[in-house]
């Protein structure tokens, strides 16, 4: 169970990191795009645009290891 | 180019007359012939794939084997993934080799670089399982996740590289992490024969940091098909590296870590974003141009950001404990 628990804390800190709110942004920028595509959009700006939220996080947020 | 794709496509899939309905799909101004001619096709998978072709302007070439279009080199795209591929692995390397030399200095080389030779055995096995399954992923849903996961990491890097360049998070130290995991080495009891200790710690730290390059290497190699290139040039880095920590004998302090992580970081969000986007179906305006124009908005924004958190460093915190 420890071995487990290792584990799974090491692929959460390799994928979602030391900040667990950038992965929620990228998803959901992921997914404005992907809709507006599939109703004939072409909303390339969408991603860069939210983006800059994921990396402009107040320091009080940040979760130091 | 479009007339070329359309002679090709028959003699590599079977398209049926349902495949060849009226146009739909987005329209963009700048590539609508490109948009169009992948509305045609109902399959979003073969879609893809001619539109693979079309954005390039290097002659496609047909692999027989799994039905995938490899582009052309597009040197500039492909030089900046290189790059990419390249400063990583110098970046996670210098971190490994200040471990390794700690524990090899204080406890002795032969454990300790039998680790460092385990642990490249287990990643090469890692890019060689899972390198060939890659490749023969279909490239939409590839990009999607492989694009997301990329960016994810990019973000991460570039965030963190933001806060130590404001002073919230204290820079990347070479000597103070040698001279803290030769302490540990010394401390730590000793064995009869084989020094598990020393194993256990090359190996550790070879693994760890290379699992970042194995999954760059990969991802970058697979997304562009020059996943051989990439594994490469990542393992001529490792030579190198290893070259000059030889010769000098102690950790490589003076690479400047932190700005080469800003740059990594702002390529693997580019490159992340601009895989993403195009495996969500979306068409960039300029289609692998695009890459070089997200490149300088993300450095712009991120230098901006820099600076904006320096001043508000200077107001507020002081300096954290460095990961």
């Amino acid at each position: 169970v420890i071995q487990l628990r290792r584990s799974g804390r090491f692929w959460y800190d390799f994928v979602v990191g030391d900040n667990w709110t950038v992965a929620p942004g990228v998803v959901a920028a992921f997914a404005a795009p992907y809709l507006a595509t599939h109703h004939g959009r072409n909303w390339f700006w969408l991603l860069p645009g939210s983006d800059r939220p994921c990396r402009r996080l107040p320091p009080s947020r940040q979760r130091e290891r | 180019v479009r007339i070329t794709v359309a002679s090709l496509v028959p003699t590599a899939w079977p398209i049926s007359r349902a495949d060849m309905a009226p146009a739909r799909g987005p329209v963009a101004k700048r590539n609508s012939a490109t948009v169009r001619s992948t509305g045609l096709l109902r399959s979003p998978d073969l879609a893809a794939k001619v539109a693979d072709v079309v954005f390039s302007s290097d002659p496609g070439v047909i692999c027989s084997k799994c039905y995938t279009l490899r582009r052309g080199w597009n040197v500039k795209n492909e030089g900046l993934l290189l790059l990419a591929v390249i400063l990583a692995t110098a970046i996670e390397r210098v971190e490994a080799l200040t471990i390794v030399l700690a524990a090899g200095v204080t406890r002795g080389w032969r454990a300790t670089l039998a680790g460092v030779g385990a642990a490249f055995v287990v990643l090469g096995l890692v890019v060689a399982t899972f390198g060939p399954a890659i490749s023969h992923l279909s490239l939409t849903p590839l990009r999607l996740v492989v694009g997301g996961l990329v960016l994810l990491f990019g973000i991460q890097w570039t965030r963190k590289e933001i806060l130590r360049t404001s002073g919230y998070k204290a820079t990347h130290d070479e000597d103070a992490i040698y001279d803290s995991t030769r302490v540990s080495a010394t401390e730590a009891p000793r064995g009869t024969s084989f020094d598990r200790y020393s194993f256990t710690i090359a190996f550790k730290g070879v693994f760890l940091e290379g699992l970042g390059v194995v999954f760059i290497v990969l991802t970058f190699g697979a997304s562009q098909h020059q996943l051989a290139i990439s594994a490469v040039f990542a393992s001529l880095t490792v030579v190198a590296v290893a070259a000059v920590a030889v010769l000098i004998h102690r950790p490589l302090s003076r690479v400047p870590e932190n700005s080469l992580k800003f740059i990594v970081g702002i390529l693997l969000t580019s490159f992340g974003m601009s895989w993403s986007v195009k495996g969500a179906g979306v068409a960039w305006p300029g289609g692998e141009s695009a890459i070089p124009v997200l490149i300088a908005l993300m450095a712009g924004t991120s230098a901006l950001f820099a600076r904006a958190l320096r001043r508000q460093h200077g107001r507020t915190l002081a300096p954290q404990v460095s990961s």
